[in-house]
């Protein structure tokens, strides 16, 4: 493992082939400079814009319910992300979604396509990853990136290995865009592809890039928690799902708590369902799911859970709602459990991460020669996500990060790389490779323990003594542990280095949760439990100096359009 | 949703690309067979992606009922 040494040289090396890295990936190669695309997996099929819907929304998009103007989108995306949003990367945002949805049809991709059951999202990234190809972008598959290569200040590239021939893969880059998504998988109830696990959080903070809002992790209330079924399964809208309730142990529909909690008009007797209930107050099903998820918690943690979960019933919903084809998918999904008869138990999971490394409105981070887009990225979802933004700003963004990284590449010369740097990347993999077989080391383990205490402690329902918990554990992990960590072949390595970097993206949300004192969306600490906008209205940024993780707050940008007065 | 994910050793010789495309970590691939191996069945959701990408038609996934922890 790691004897041989495959180096590459390019123009814009793009890491991730999620819809950001592939739009990136495209938008670079037409201003005409040679760009190299890296994927850890199987090109195109393995991410959450993959395992995505595949909705888009934009203001004249139609499926979604439709926002018509500029204003109505913009609006919704501010109140959604509780007024952290950087209003400059929103408006935007706002602004070029459309426009970028529409050209999707120049990569071969088709909206009006039904969406496939589970991966909707490859009838995206699937084409793109094709339209690339044919436009001359070299993919790499099975290259797993470990590490940013740095010359002075500015990022030059990175180092990674295959993961099946071990091989160690070098890249000399003179922009380097990361796409590597999110780090939901960090926890452990999740509905994201287990390749998430935030590895650019920790590549952008190693070489001095900002992050902003890490604190800010989306929750989804309906993940299935029975036994022997998969926990990645989420309850997708249809007659039946709607026409079920939500039950504590007791019976009680615990959603009147959450009602008189927000202070909506209490709903009348006819509102048995939680989701007529949200259309009724004019929301769409999913405008609501941060808040929900905190309900359920706070009930099982207020001991009126049944198993550490929610009871989902079903078993009044008419047998006419059943049979019609629209409930397909919930049909099929519970095949073989007897839902008419008896509850299922239904948890929230984590399904993105909304903060990440901090960008301007050219995709460009804090480091010469880095540029983000996507998942990885923070800024324009602030505190909480409209339903469909996800992937628009994974196009919109995508697309201005390919651009910029581009016209960098146009003007500079290809950096070298700095030999002991590359040398000593390498050595603290190759040292993973040399240890033998040991309990303390397994890396199926440790992950595990990993993702259990980050949904325990630094989940849905956070609180400051466990949220300092969590980092003295992740501490405890990295000492005692991490020296035993070892890996009998390639994709064990992978497996291996991920956790490390999980570690590092799961101290750096604990330690932004910890700092932000107040609640909002995303974000729900039972010591602070308020949100608070004298305080609070600002972002939570960390970066890496001297050695140490950093942390301040800066006011949030504000451009348009300023939060009610307290 | 849960699925019965089976590989055909015989014809089963590509490098791993269903393996590479699994969102659950359901596959893993067996470096001294090479052959891909199936490792935690019960996250499948039954997304056949696997089956997509085989070039050999050596993976299967059918979708099965749900039973009860304690009965096979």
């Amino acid at each position: 493992m790691l004897e041989r040494e495959r180096v590459r040289e390019t123009d814009v090396l793009v890491i991730g082939t999620g819809t950001a890295g592939l739009r990136a990936a495209i938008e670079a190669g037409r201003y005409g400079v040679d760009v190299t695309l890296v994927e850890k997996m199987e090109p195109g099929r393995v991410s959450n814009s993959a395992y995505a819907g595949g909705g888009f929304r934009s203001f004249r998009s139609q499926g979604l319910k439709a926002f018509h103007t500029f204003n109505d989108h913009f609006k919704r995306t501010i109140e959604i992300g509780d007024y952290l949003p950087n209003q400059r990367l929103a408006e935007i945002f706002t602004l070029e979604a459309y426009p970028r949805i529409v050209e999707m049809e120049e990569f071969g991709v088709d909206l009006r396509r039904p969406a496939a059951p589970h991966r909707g999202g490859q009838r995206v990234t699937l084409p793109m990853t094709k339209y690339a190809r044919d436009q001359g972008v070299h993919v790499l598959s099975n290259t797993f990136i470990t590490d940013l290569l740095t010359v002075g200040d500015a990022v030059a590239g990175a180092i990674g290995f295959d993961v099946f021939s071990g091989d160690l893969v070098v890249v000399r880059a003179k922009s380097t865009v990361l796409a590597t998504g999110g780090a939901a998988e960090i926890y452990s109830r999740n509905d994201t592809t287990a390749n998430v696990i935030g590895e650019g959080y920790e590549m952008a903070y190693q070489v001095g890039a900002s992050m902003i809002d890490m604190e800010m992790v989306m929750p989804d209330p309906t993940l299935l928690a029975e036994p022997n079924f998969p926990t990645a399964l989420f309850f997708r809208q249809t007659p039946v799902r709607e026409r079920g309730v939500f039950r504590n142990a007791a019976g009680e529909t615990y959603l009147l708590k959450f009602v008189k909690e927000h202070k909506l008009a209490a709903p009348d007797a006819t509102f048995s369902t939680d989701d007529r209930y949200q259309l009724r107050y004019g929301l769409e099903p999913g405008d609501i799911r941060e808040h929900e998820s905190r309900a359920m918690v706070i009930e099982v943690l207020e001991g009126r859970g049944d198993d550490g979960a929610i009871l989902f019933d079903m078993t009044r919903v008419p047998r006419e709602h059943w049979s019609n084809e629209k409930s397909k998918s919930t049909v099929s999904m519970l095949r073989g459990f007897p839902a008419d008869e008896r509850p299922i138990h239904m948890y929230p999971g984590m399904i993105c991460t909304l903060g990440g490394i901090r960008i301007n409105e050219d995709g460009e981070t804090d480091v010469p020669g880095l540029y983000a887009a996507g998942e990885v990225t923070g800024g324009v979802h602030g505190a909480g996500r409209l339903g469909g933004n996800a992937l628009s700003v994974c196009i919109v963004f995508g697309a201005r990060a390919g651009r910029s990284a581009a016209l960098r590449a146009r003007s500079i010369q290809t950096p070298d790389v700095d030999a002991t740097q590359v040398e000593e990347r390498k050595e603290r993999i190759r040292e993973i490779t040399r240890r033998g077989r040991s309990d303390k080391g397994d890396v199926k383990k440790l992950t595990a323990e990993l993702k259990s205490l980050m949904w325990e402690r630094v989940g849905v329902v956070r609180d400051g003594q466990g949220l300092e918990t969590s980092l003295s554990e992740i501490d405890g992990i990295r000492e005692e542990r991490l020296p035993y960590l070892y890996a009998e072949n390639p994709r064990q390595l992978m497996r291996a280095v991920e956790l490390m970097k999980m570690l590092d993206a799961g101290e750096m949300i604990a330690t932004a949760a910890l700092m932000r004192r107040d609640s909002r969306t995303c974000h729900y600490r039972l010591d602070h439990p308020e949100t608070d906008n004298r305080n609070w209205l600002k972002n939570v940024l960390l970066r890496k100096e001297d050695g140490e993780m950093r942390l301040w707050t800066e006011p949030v940008v504000i451009t348009r359009m300023p939060p009610p007065e307290a | 949703m849960v699925g019965k994910v089976t590989i055909d050793p015989e014809k089963c010789r590509c490098p791993a690309r269903c393996v590479q495309s699994c969102p659950q970590d359901v596959l893993d691939w067996d470096f001294e067979r090479k052959k891909a191996m199936v490792v935690d069945e019960v996250e499948c959701f039954v997304c056949y992606n696997c089956v997509e990408v085989c070039p050999f038609d050596a993976i299967s996934v059918k979708e099965v009922d749900w039973k009860p922890p304690g009965k096979d």
